[in-house]
């Protein structure tokens, strides 16, 4: 029975344990690696692909996902260096970045919605606001780098020392108790699960699915203001290719593309594995190419175990209904 | 009047259901009629040179669709086989360059089946997963650093032209050719659409769906390698980022050429359309004097209208 017990818990966690091991072996060939500002400076270096996965990973569940959040980190960032550095008030600078997002959020979600999108439309439609909003970040500075003229104060502070840190976690937090207890996330769950008896039992689809897409397109705007804050400019690429790390945020978390389940929470531990791995990676001196295949490697061990785990626990649930 | 009515509706939903046809020849109309430079034979020769080589992936691109799933690494087998191309050439010849490369592809896109048709997981985790594992291991290998060939053989190749037309546009017209034929008449093109139209009634009446989806990876990754070893002809290099939106572009001009992405219907046919629809339209912004990030907008709009269409068009379909 204990032994039963110890391979189940292997099996659900597997990810981690491999993270775990990952995390010793550096721990011991690296005295530096173990510190506490080490792992402050790797949740930091997630923040931002967090808080923006933690929008994907609601979108994911509630059956549909989002490729254009790469895009709109760029554009939030151009939007509110541009206006800070236009003498705007900075917490309005902030408001415009986070409107952005809440725009593409809803062309998105209303585009989708209105042709009852599945995940096949959701890529394609996601993906040309991908490019569309892409090539709009690109405009007011003709594509170059624009540094912010920036003073002390709540804008600056957003990317420094702990905020970020702070931002992401609670954000998570919020999101993640929204989604187990309120009536909307799960509501979200069962959309995700099945739209159609969603539909049937009257539910306001459209509605909530749109919602969904502003709630990740605001985190992804939110995302690029928080970028901007710690690098103090803009960059109108600084967002290229951002969805991928951020899905794979989501996947490696352990959050199923089905749509139906999964948890905001697996979503913070699966930027923070990659994190971690990335950061440990790094110390043990392995060059950021090698890095992506590794990445990519771990993208596939750790759905490829998922997939397994849930066909042998199918496997298992037939032998007891047998031999009950 | 009475008679009249329906033949207008037909003329609707004829044109609803053939919008990205249509739209292309009213395209064509226009172009040729604002800008010189868009109807002379070097312009002609100009679109078709430059949609071939994306349209050889295209095709199989548009099987894998077809079987109801879709590949995001091909970018980076494109990029990866570029690499691979250039270096063979450089020390093994041509011909053995041709067939390692396109085996290579072939493996890859074999390794993605495996996963995808055997093991049932999800095509876009596994493909997202093999493209940043694949993209590294190109960036690995050159060191990040463009690489280039001046083999004698390839650069015969290369001036290989039947009228103005060089061997890249043959190449393509052959794969696609092929495809066609592949799945209108052998029993193996009927299963892929059977597979994707209801993987669990295909499943049921025999035909070997695990095959099925094994058989459109592996085809798709020997097609994208082909499609870079055809860029190496080309341009005589290799290098890791080439290709890199080639993904998506298939997936859109697939989708543009009239295909569903839910799986089960449409043909390589209309992909061929949707490559035509995809480079008059950028030869024609270039010609109009668009700028770069401009013709990103439009292509990103075009895109969104399409997809809009075709959904609506099946919505149509659906509730009459």
């Amino acid at each position: 029975m204990n032994q039963k017990r110890f391979i189940d818990v292997v099996r659900n966690n597997g990810i981690i344990l491999v993270i775990l091991l990952l995390i010793i072996v550096t721990g011991i060939i690296e005295r530096n690696f173990l510190t506490f500002n080490n792992l402050l400076n790797v949740l930091r270096q997630v923040s931002v692909v967090g808080i923006v996965a933690c929008g994907m990973t609601y979108c994911i569940i509630g059956g549909a996902f989002d490729l254009s959040v790469g895009s709109v980190v760029s554009l939030a960032g151009v939007i509110t260096i541009l206006n800070i550095n236009a003498g705007v008030n900075e917490y309005i600078a902030i408001l415009y970045g986070l409107l952005a997002g809440v725009a593409v959020g809803v062309i998105n979600g209303v585009l989708i919605s209105l042709i009852d999108g599945r995940t096949g439309e959701a890529f394609i439609v996601t993906y040309g606001m991908q490019v569309v909003v892409a090539s709009i970040a690109l405009f007011p500075s003709n594509g170059l780098f624009i540094s912010g003229r920036i003073s002390d104060g709540f804008f600056k502070s957003m990317g420094q020392g702990v905020m970020p840190i702070i931002i992401f976690l609670s954000i998570a937090i919020v999101m993640e108790f929204v989604l187990k207890k309120a009536k909307y996330g799960r509501v979200m769950t069962f959309i995700g699960g099945n739209m159609d008896v969603a539909k049937m039992s009257g539910i306001n689809i459209k509605l909530n699915r749109i919602s969904y897409f502003i709630i990740s397109g605001v985190l992804a705007g939110l995302g690029g203001v928080v970028l901007c804050s710690r690098v103090t400019s803009s960059n109108p690429t600084a967002g290229l290719n951002y969805e991928m790390d951020v899905i794979a945020a989501v996947v490696v978390g352990g959050t199923p593309m089905s749509g139906g389940s999964g948890s905001v929470m697996r979503t913070v531990m699966g930027a923070v594995i990659i994190g971690i791995m990335s950061n440990a990676l790094n110390i043990l001196g392995i060059t950021a190419y090698h890095q992506q295949i590794v990445k990519g490697i771990l993208i596939l061990i750790a759905v490829g175990m998922d997939i397994l785990n849930k066909q042998l626990k199918l496997k298992e649930m037939a032998h007891v209904k047998v031999f009950a | 009047m009475l008679k009249s009515l329906p033949d207008k509706k037909k003329i609707i939903t004829f044109i609803l259901e053939n919008a990205v046809s249509v739209f292309l020849i009213g395209f064509i109309i226009f172009m040729v009629f604002t800008k010189r430079s868009f109807s002379t034979w070097d312009n002609i020769v100009n679109i078709i040179n430059e949609s071939s080589i994306y349209g050889i992936a295209a095709c199989a691109m548009t099987v894998v669709i077809i079987s109801g799933e879709f590949d995001l690494s091909a970018s980076s087998v494109f990029g990866w086989s570029t690499v691979l191309f250039t270096m063979c050439c450089n020390t093994i010849g041509v011909l053995g360059a041709f067939v390692v490369t396109i085996l290579c592809g072939a493996l890859f896109g074999a390794f993605n089946g495996y996963l995808v048709a055997k093991v049932k997981m999800p095509a876009f985790v596994v493909t997202l997963g093999t493209m940043i594992a694949i993209k590294g291991l190109a960036f690995v290998v050159t060191k990040a650093q463009p690489i280039n060939t001046d083999n004698a053989t390839l650069k015969a190749i290369g001036r290989i032209h039947v009228g103005d037309i060089s061997i890249i546009p043959m190449v393509y017209v052959a794969v696609a050719v092929l495809f066609i034929w592949f799945l209108r008449n052998t029993k193996f093109g009927r299963d892929i659409y059977a597979t994707g139209g209801n993987y669990e009634v295909a499943r049921l009446s025999g035909i070997n769906v695990v095959f099925s989806k094994f058989i459109v990876f592996t085809m798709l990754g020997a097609a994208a390698a082909l499609a870079a070893a055809m860029y190496g002809v080309r341009i005589k290099a290799g290098w890791a980022p080439y290709g890199q939106d080639l993904s998506l572009y298939c997936i859109a001009a697939t989708i543009i050429g009239g295909t569903s992405l839910l799986g089960g219907n449409g043909g390589v046919h209309k992909t061929i359309i949707g490559v035509l629809l995809l480079a008059v339209l950028f030869n024609a912004l270039t010609l109009l004097g668009v700028s770069g990030s401009m013709q990103k907008f439009v292509r990103g709009l075009v895109l969104i209208t399409v997809i809009m269409l075709d959904a609506i068009v099946a919505k149509r379909r659906k509730d009459r």
